[in-house]
């Protein structure tokens, strides 16, 4: 990646840009990264375009409205796919299906049985060290929010605001990890980024409630992963898939 | 989560019972339909318009040529899913009839602004950052502001946004690049940059 431009942040922004060296290009460089965050913010800010509210009766305002017009209208009829088209999608979606299904099949049997080759790691190269620090760090910050919650000792605002302010940084490291190939590093990142999105757009309120109940045990099972991760991190030389199993 | 997907589930089958009612004649299940969906077909309409009384027409035009087409809905999809589709040509075919009128423009922002500024316990910080989007919104071409909303508020992939607009892939992202410069410098000052 030899020159990265305001327009290649948008397309990796939206999960659209075709090289999948960015995101990793991006999490690397503290330049990029801090523009990556200032454009997240302000996409979050553009958020806030929402249409005017609407009466709760709107539905039968549009109803009066409408249903004269619709008395002139064709009347809708079950009939419109016809036959012929039914009898060709039928045999067609299902043909569809079953090479889908065997290409699925295929392409798990090479990877059980085929060469052994693990996929190329986020962090193998001397590169990707730089990375390595900086996603442990975030599995760090991680570590001791979910440890708040667990601990169920959150006040609330403190880990709402963290939330916001890791989970951009989050989401472009799970791209980096996922453009690696790294997939349990990606899906242990995606699981923190639900819980730090929820967080973020709906807080922890204070006391005892069952939402706050449900991610504590969610925040419990998730800090075990980032510790086993964060673990393998501060490793120097090549990450593992880390494993979880007892 | 799994309740979450159930009940997803179970709105699809009550749609589809709603259809199937709607589709033997039974004109109050389409109302059904209507009372059900027209919020958020607004929220949609208004995001592309732009203009409330626009978005109002096209939830009305989305509904009428829903209830003309439902007997072509395969129901492979949830049926907000189609009703989003056809809303959104309802939209851009509203964007195409219409010009705009600039000397309507200044009153429209005055009005947008008294409505921001009217939301109750709303900081103040927040009421600006909703004004300037609103603004912002408002001078984005029309492309723009389709390509911005079907990609940013809607999150269709770039080459949904191409086949809904009709426009090449290029065209496609440099809408949604400007209106992204446009949005950054209208919140400039209240965001980093």
């Amino acid at each position: 990646m030899t020159r990265i431009t305001e327009q290649d942040l948008i397309l990796l922004y939206y999960g659209e840009h075709d090289d999948p060296e960015l995101a990793r290009a991006v999490a690397e460089s503290p330049r990029w990264s801090a523009r990556f965050n200032a454009l997240g913010e302000a996409l979050a800010a553009a958020d806030q375009y929402t249409a005017p509210e609407r009466p709760k009766d709107y539905g039968d305002r549009v109803w009066r409205q409408i249903a004269p017009r619709l008395q002139v209208a064709s009347r809708p009829s079950a009939g419109s796919r016809s036959r012929l088209s039914r009898l060709i999608n039928a045999p067609l979606g299902m043909a569809v299906s079953l090479l889908l299904v065997a290409g699925l099949a295929f392409w798990v049997g090479n990877r059980i049985g085929g060469s052994g080759q693990s996929p190329p790691s986020l962090i193998a190269t001397e590169p990707g060290r730089l990375l390595q620090v900086r996603v442990s760090r975030h599995l760090n910050d991680a570590d001791r929010l979910l440890t708040r919650l667990s601990n169920d000792v959150a006040d609330g605002e403190s880990e709402t605001d963290l939330a916001a302010d890791m989970l951009l940084t989050n989401r472009l490291y799970r791209r980096a990890a996922e453009a690696a190939g790294h997939r349990r590093l990606a899906g242990l990142l995606g699981e923190l980024e639900t819980l730090l999105l929820e967080l973020a757009n709906e807080g922890w309120s204070s006391g005892a409630t069952a939402a706050n109940s449900a991610r504590a045990l969610d925040s419990e099972s998730l800090l075990f992963k980032v510790r086993v991760t964060q673990r393998k991190l501060e490793r120097p030389g090549r990450l593992a898939e880390p494993d979880y199993r007892l | 989560m799994q309740m979450k997907e159930s009940k997803t589930t179970d709105s699809q089958i009550l749609d589809s019972e709603t259809i199937d009612r709607a589709l033997a004649g039974d004109r109050l299940a389409f109302r059904t339909l209507v009372q059900r969906y027209s919020h958020r077909a607004f929220q949609l309409a208004f995001r592309i318009a732009g203009d409330e009384a626009a978005a109002e027409d096209i939830v009305q035009e989305a509904f009428i040529n829903a209830y003309r087409k439902l007997g072509q809905f395969n129901r492979r999809s949830s049926f907000f899913t189609w009703l989003h589709r056809i809303t959104v040509n309802a939209a851009l075919d509203h964007l195409r009839r219409t010009s705009r009128r600039p000397q309507h423009q200044a009153l429209e922002e005055t009005r947008e602004a008294d409505l921001v500024a009217s939301v109750p316990d709303c900081p103040a910080e927040s009421v600006e950052i909703r004004r300037r989007t609103r603004v912002a919104m408002k001078q984005l071409t029309e492309i723009e502001r389709a390509a911005f909303t079907l990609k940013h508020f809607e999150g269709h992939s770039i080459k949904e946004i191409c086949q809904l607009l009709s426009i090449n892939s290029s065209a496609c992202k440099q809408a949604i690049f400007r209106a992204v410069k446009k949005m950054r410098a209208a919140l400039a000052p209240l965001v980093t940059t």
